[in-house]
């Protein structure tokens, strides 16, 4: 299986959309993810972020893949020297069209990757055994029933979000615009809404 | 609880695809709005110090560190990156793996704490957009919910343009055609004595405008914005530039008018409004100069096949707020 390996080369944060990931800055652990190199060649966002990742391909060969078998030689008489008169025209090769070239990885960075590899598999195994489990408990999630209002086009149908939405701890400088105005005539309007609405 | 305490309960939340904008009373006496830009970038925790150096925005949470606001657009600019929005053509952006909790804190922070349990907040939230067969809002009504739920609110969603309505409508009892022109959509309601007659979005407002100008110039949206935003007059354009904009603003004028043209159509038999009623032109992209001059310009062009009977063209008394108070309007009502 063709792999790839997605380096951030930058000292900035970098999202690759629609392969789902999020690289950290360089030198940092997460600044590097693995993705199928058909998948990674055929994303638009790796496509425009080029210049701030390092990409390299490689294979992953099972380690229980069949070995292919020893080739056995053919029992064939000798043929007897063919008269170099004509030197053979070289074959012409088909119009292949052009792949792009990746770097291959050194020896002990694939030793780093299988490893990387490895863990993924274990936890998407994890992943798998508690999904399992849900099937056959109720799921205790956030039910969230859509409020309704007056007109529009509205489906009544209800969405469930998991977990929790605000996050905790989270520190907060920003500046906001303000504005601040008499509400005299917001007043009126009020008053006068509630009787437009009770009617 | 006395009067002046009651009136200091309910809040209004605009959740614009360009700016949040939150509305609430002050002491009883004055209505105070605060806004903020929906746009952030990502940068390493470690720049947290030149951020605090130079007061530039930002919010830190599990490990990450988030420019908010028009600093995110410049520190972009630095960086020769795109700043990132949570939100796209009116709705949460489905590509945006960030947008939820960032919305969230944005919320939390320009709303604050609720002054009683469960006070009422009214959102905005557009229609769904007649040119977009896709175009539903369910998934983003209930994020919204949930978030204002969390923050200890009772969530009530109302329709965007339907807040201009409210809040600009008094003097004809609530009768109105509300144009909201925003950044990722226009919004129209059509409402009689308070009540929504009908209600659509076209997906096309500003950012539609930014594209087409940039395509048409060969620049970069990010300088039409601007451009726009820096003074553009549209009934007198100064170059190039100015002149696609100009040109991009009256097609989306043309194009939100034949469709409630089109749309009304299809409603006409059940829709009767007895009295000419006003129609208020609203929202971030009407704030170009010459932007309602040119709405009625071509209205003009339009008005023997109008639908409806209309007293006058005017623009909101202030269009960056105008759905918001609104919304708070309404909120206090139902608190």
């Amino acid at each position: 299986m063709m792999m790839c390996r997605i380096s951030n080369i930058t000292p900035m944060n970098i999202v690759i959309e629609d392969l789902g990931i999020r690289l950290q800055p360089v030198g940092g652990k997460g600044s590097h993810a693995l993705v199928r190199a058909d998948m990674a060649r055929r994303s638009i966002d790796l496509g425009r972020n080029t210049q701030w990742v390092k990409i390299e391909e490689f294979e992953i060969v099972s380690p229980n893949a069949p070995k292919a078998p020893h080739p056995v030689a053919a029992v064939v008489p000798a043929k007897p020297p063919v008269a170099a008169d004509v030197p053979a025209k070289p074959p012409v090769a088909a119009e292949v069209p052009q792949l792009p070239q990746f770097s291959q990885p050194q020896s002990s960075e694939l030793e780093e990757l299988k490893k990387s590899l490895d863990g993924m598999v274990a936890r998407q195994e994890e992943l798998f055994k508690l999904l399992q489990l849900a099937v056959q408990r109720p799921m205790v999630s956030a039910h969230v029933p859509v409020a309704h209002f007056d007109a529009g086009n509205f489906s009544s149908d209800e969405v469930i979000l998991p977990g929790k939405l605000v996050p905790e701890s989270v520190e907060v400088s920003v500046k906001v615009r303000e504005d601040e105005h008499s509400a005299d005539g917001f007043d009126d309007a009020l008053a006068a809404l509630k009787k437009a609405k009770n009617r | 609880m006395s009067k002046n305490e009651k009136e200091e309960f309910g809040a209004g939340l605009d959740v614009g695809t360009m700016n949040f904008v939150a509305a609430r009373r002050n002491n009883g006496k004055n209505v105070k709005t605060v806004r903020l830009r929906n746009a952030f970038l990502d940068l390493p925790p470690e720049q947290k110090r030149m951020l605090k150096l130079s007061k530039t925005s930002y919010i830190e949470y599990d490990g990450r560190l988030l420019v908010m606001g028009d600093e995110a657009i410049s520190t972009a600019n630095l960086f020769n990156k795109e700043a990132r929005r949570p939100m796209s053509s009116g709705i949460i952006s489905a590509g945006e793996i960030d947008a939820q909790g960032v919305m969230a804190v944005i919320v939390k922070h320009l709303l604050g704490e609720p002054r009683h349990t469960n006070e009422q907040c009214c959102f905005s939230v557009p229609a769904s957009a007649v040119d977009m067969p896709d175009s539903d809002t369910t998934y983003h009504k209930a994020v919204l919910s949930k978030i204002l739920t969390e923050l200890g609110y009772s969530p009530n969603p109302v329709n965007e343009a339907l807040a201009v309505v409210y809040s600009e409508c008094m003097s004809e009892n609530f009768s109105g055609l509300a144009l909201s022109y925003g950044s990722g959509m226009t919004n129209v309601c059509l409402a009689y004595n308070a009540m929504s007659a009908l209600e659509f979005s076209i997906a096309r407002g500003g950012d539609w405008v930014d594209k087409g100008a940039a395509r048409a110039t060969g620049t970069t949206s990010a300088k039409i914005c601007m451009i726009k935003e820096g003074g553009v007059n549209l009934s007198a354009p100064k170059n190039r530039e100015e002149e696609a904009v100009t040109l991009y603003v009256q097609s989306l004028i043309d194009y939100s008018i034949d469709s409630i043209i089109a749309h009304f159509a299809k409603v006409r038999r059940e829709i009767l409004i007895p009295k000419p009623i006003p129609i208020v032109v609203s929202g971030g992209t009407s704030l170009a100069e010459g932007f309602v001059e040119k709405f009625k310009e071509r209205f003009e062009l339009f008005r023997g096949k109008f639908p409806i009977d209309v007293s006058e063209v005017r623009p909101a008394k202030d269009p960056m707020t105008s759905v918001a108070s609104g919304l708070l309007l309404y909120a206090q009502m139902e608190d």
